[in-house]
């Protein structure tokens, strides 16, 4: 009884102080503030990096950048010709790639996958399988460029060629595509599928007039992530054998006869630049300048599929 | 089929018996017109110099110009619609076609895409013609032109387009009739075949589509595995265990490669982790809402920048400005390229993969645990580190895992800020430059135009690419296990 009371009042006193006492909780805080830092960390070392780029290639940007957009690979950085046309042209014919082979393919996969595979274990090999294709390197990739696109089917892609460097990529961004589609269709609320199949539509009808509409968002986002990658993506072409000198022949932008022959695209023009600044200072504008070019349409894109994603999100909810 | 009964005859009957009955002429006429004038465009003249009675037809390769040839001097086959494609999709053509037609199914499809493919391909060849006529037009006598045979293959092409079109319609006609009151057969009732038809070869396509992901695996472990084969039956094993890179030189001491990957990745995952670990918690279990949809999105957008970005501003900003000025404390004097601000700007790179699966990691950790720890009077802090954590171990583990295979497989910082060249000594210092097995074969295979050198270069490229690759996919397997583990649990 009296032992009672006095536990009583001690725990009545300890409430009292947590309740009415505001005790300062100095590791939260610390904890707080530690996590904070990490965070703040990353977006500062964001705003650093495009500061530095945008500082250092400040001079090419704002006095002539329409020479630079249209001018070719040279090799002292004070020639008025240098330029990122040949970049952008190569960047651009395998977006077209990208675009052809790997959106079709990674949908329809991804199709394959949520909609019509059986539980089987070809199915749970097919998953587990495109799991891993997604974690490995990109210069291994290239190495099966090279095998396959470039010595393999050399005559079809002529080689070292826009065509096998596109095939490339295109094979590099599947296995993203299929994910983040796959990951789309299966958002998609049973409900609306159960319903279309009540009503005697098809496996197809179902998919085509159900769950592509209502999963377009999700997959356009992944598409668009996974095509910023591939115009960023440098490994694979050093190794299928992008030309990091003088490249010869001005095709225009869109002339089809270029895709069997000697190719650049914008990761590689950087990364020539970078290395030759080593010797002519001067690339290291030209390099930062070609980043600024890049880094707008790879930003461009991927802001674009994240305020899509959750604009539709947001609908949704 | 037999016919059932017939429940009504309704006015419209009789002409749906004859619509049906109606004989496929339209189709018909226009496919066989399609495939004859495709076979019969090879042998008539594809190229006609003017003026000098000179022509060539689909068949001769002789001419360089003449419709590809994969070289201007070599007089070796075209590869783009030259004769003999032409005249195996025309066959191929015929043979799917016909039954097809025959039998009322989807012939439209298949024939129109056929048709498409090889206009495309004609037209191509004019693009091709063009170009590579422009190149050697002084040598030629006179002006050169496109003759017959190209146009005929071309209108050939466009019929069987039109022949898929206007099936199509016929087809959808007959359906549509059918279902509108003719007579019933066991045939009407089994479903609209068309529809049937359009199922499985979607279903079909998918599967492919599936499959292709498997055959790409395949390719992938094919070519590394047949050059690494040769590599290392011919290597010497000495000189894979010796002083440094030299491949040129026939030197591949993969333990140079192997430590400095080690080093890098050390180097990254000191960055990665706190960074990528503490965004990760902040945004799971501190952040509100509002904060979180802001700093979500900032954090994608580092995660995708690309990485000859990051190389640039490793080299350029992190080298001179962080490792050059710290690496007095530890007496070393470091060039501009070197090991450290290599794995700085992989650790950067890496550092929002880490943080978007470790924060998926905790999201997956239900919230009934946090409810019952903030219950029990325990603090924000105490349930993060004593609840949350433990009970997400699993799934940091594999952030982590991915994490660094995803570093150890990073190319382009390292071959642009490493500091190595095309060559290599043995190093485990991180001031001093190196090469990493990545940056080792992106600079084999950038240093010459071809890769070439003393006998095996070649092939070490591959072997170390095969190396690189198990190291990856077993990491890769390790954390899918991790994963796995996770979505077990709860």
């Amino acid at each position: 009884m009296r032992l009672s009371r006095v536990f009583d009042d001690r725990a009545r006193e300890a409430v009292a102080d947590s309740v009415y006492k505001r005790s300062r909780d100095v590791r939260g805080g610390l904890f707080k503030v530690a996590l904070q830092a990490a965070l703040l960390m990353a977006l500062l070392i964001l705003g650093v990096l495009i500061a530095d780029v945008l500082s250092d290639g400040w001079s090419l940007l704002s006095g002539q950048l329409g020479d630079f957009l249209s001018g070719g690979l040279r090799s002292r950085s004070d020639d008025p010709l240098l330029g990122v046309f040949q970049g952008i042209r190569g960047s651009l014919w395998i977006a077209v790639f990208v675009i052809l082979l790997a959106f079709p393919l990674g949908i329809g996969a991804a199709i394959y996958l949520e909609e019509y595979a059986p539980k089987s274990r070809l199915t749970s090999f097919i998953e587990v399988n495109i799991r891993n294709l997604a974690g490995v390197p990109s210069v291994v990739y290239g190495l099966l460029g090279l095998a396959i696109f470039v010595n393999g089917m050399g005559d079809l892609t002529g080689g070292k060629s826009v065509m096998a460097a596109g095939l490339t990529l295109a094979v590099l961004v599947l296995p993203i595509v299929i994910i983040t589609s796959a990951e789309a269709i299966r958002a998609v609320p049973t409900s609306l599928k159960e319903a279309g199949y009540g009503v005697g539509a098809t496996r197809w009808e179902v998919i085509r007039t159900q769950i592509l509409p209502y999963a377009a968002p999700g997959i356009l986002t992944g598409t668009l992530l996974s095509l910023s990658r591939a115009i960023g993506e440098a490994a694979p072409l050093i190794l299928i054998g992008a030309v990091t000198g003088f490249l010869g022949g001005q095709s225009g932008l869109l002339d089809v006869a270029q895709l069997q022959e000697r190719f650049t695209a914008m990761p590689i023009v950087i990364t020539r630049w970078v290395q030759q600044s080593g010797r002519d200072t001067g690339f290291t504008a030209a390099a930062a300048a070609a980043i600024v070019v890049m880094l707008v349409v790879v930003l461009l894109l991927n802001s674009g599929a994240i305020g899509l994603r959750n604009h539709f999100e947001k609908k949704r909810r | 089929m037999t016919d059932v009964a017939v429940p009504f005859r309704g006015p419209g009957s009789e002409s749906a018996i004859s619509a049906i009955a109606k004989p496929r002429i339209i189709p018909a006429i226009l496919f066989i017109a399609g495939v004859a004038l495709l076979l019969a465009s090879p042998f008539l003249p594809w190229a006609v110099v003017e003026g000098t009675g000179i022509a060539r037809n689909a068949f001769d390769a002789d001419l360089p110009w003449l419709l590809g040839g994969s070289d201007m001097g070599a007089g070796e086959g075209g590869s783009f619609a030259n004769g003999w494609l032409i005249l195996i999709i025309a066959a191929l053509c015929a043979a799917v076609g016909c039954p097809l037609l025959a039998m009322r199914r989807m012939a439209a499809i298949p024939v129109a895409a056929i048709g498409a493919m090889l206009a495309l391909c004609v037209y191509f060849t004019e693009y091709r013609f063009e170009h590579q006529y422009g190149l050697v037009a002084d040598a030629l006598p006179g002006e050169v032109s496109m003759g017959e045979g190209w146009w005929v293959a071309l209108v050939g092409s466009l019929l069987l387009v039109l022949t898929g079109v206007t099936a199509r319609i016929w087809l959808k006609g007959a359906s549509s009739v059918a279902g509108a009151g003719g007579p019933v057969t066991l045939d009407s009732l089994s479903g609209d075949r068309d529809r049937h038809d359009r199922e499985s070869g979607v279903r079909a396509l998918v599967f492919l589509a599936a499959l292709a992901s498997v055959l790409v695996s395949g390719l992938i472990v094919w070519s590394l595995v047949r050059e690494a084969f040769v590599y290392m039956f011919n290597i010497d094993w000495g000189s894979v265990w010796s002083t440094g890179w030299f491949p040129r030189q026939g030197f591949f001491d993969i333990k140079t490669l192997i430590v400095s990957t080690l080093l890098v990745n050390g180097v990254a995952m000191l960055i990665a982790t706190p960074i990528g670990l503490g965004s990760a918690v902040f945004l799971s279990e501190y952040a509100k809402p509002r904060t979180r949809r802001i700093l979500k999105p900032t954090l994608e957008v580092l995660a995708s920048i690309p990485s000859v970005v990051l190389g640039y501003f490793a080299l350029q900003w992190i080298s001179p400005n962080v490792v050059q000025a710290i690496d007095g404390w530890f007496g070393q004097d470091a060039h501009l390229g070197n090991l450290a601000a290599a794995g700085i700007g992989v650790g950067i790179l890496s550092s929002p993969l880490m943080a978007s699966i470790s924060e998926d990691a905790m999201k997956a950790v239900p919230n009934s645990l946090r409810e019952a720890s903030a219950g029990l009077g325990s603090r924000k802090v105490t349930t993060t580190l004593r609840v949350v954590l433990p009970a997400a171990v699993s799934g940091l583990v594999a952030a982590f895992i991915v994490t660094s295979s995803r570093a150890v497989g990073e190319t382009m910082v390292v071959f642009i800020a490493g500091g190595g060249g095309d060559t290599a000594v043995y190093t485990h210092n991180i001031f001093d430059g190196s090469l990493t097995m990545t940056a080792a074969m992106a600079s084999l295979a950038s240093g010459t135009d071809n890769v070439v050198g003393e006998g095996l270069t070649f092939e070490s490229l591959y072997f170390v690419g095969l190396l690189l690759f198990v190291m990856t996919l077993a990491m890769n397997l390790v954390a899918d296990r991790f994963v796995s583990r996770v979505r077990n649990k709860y």
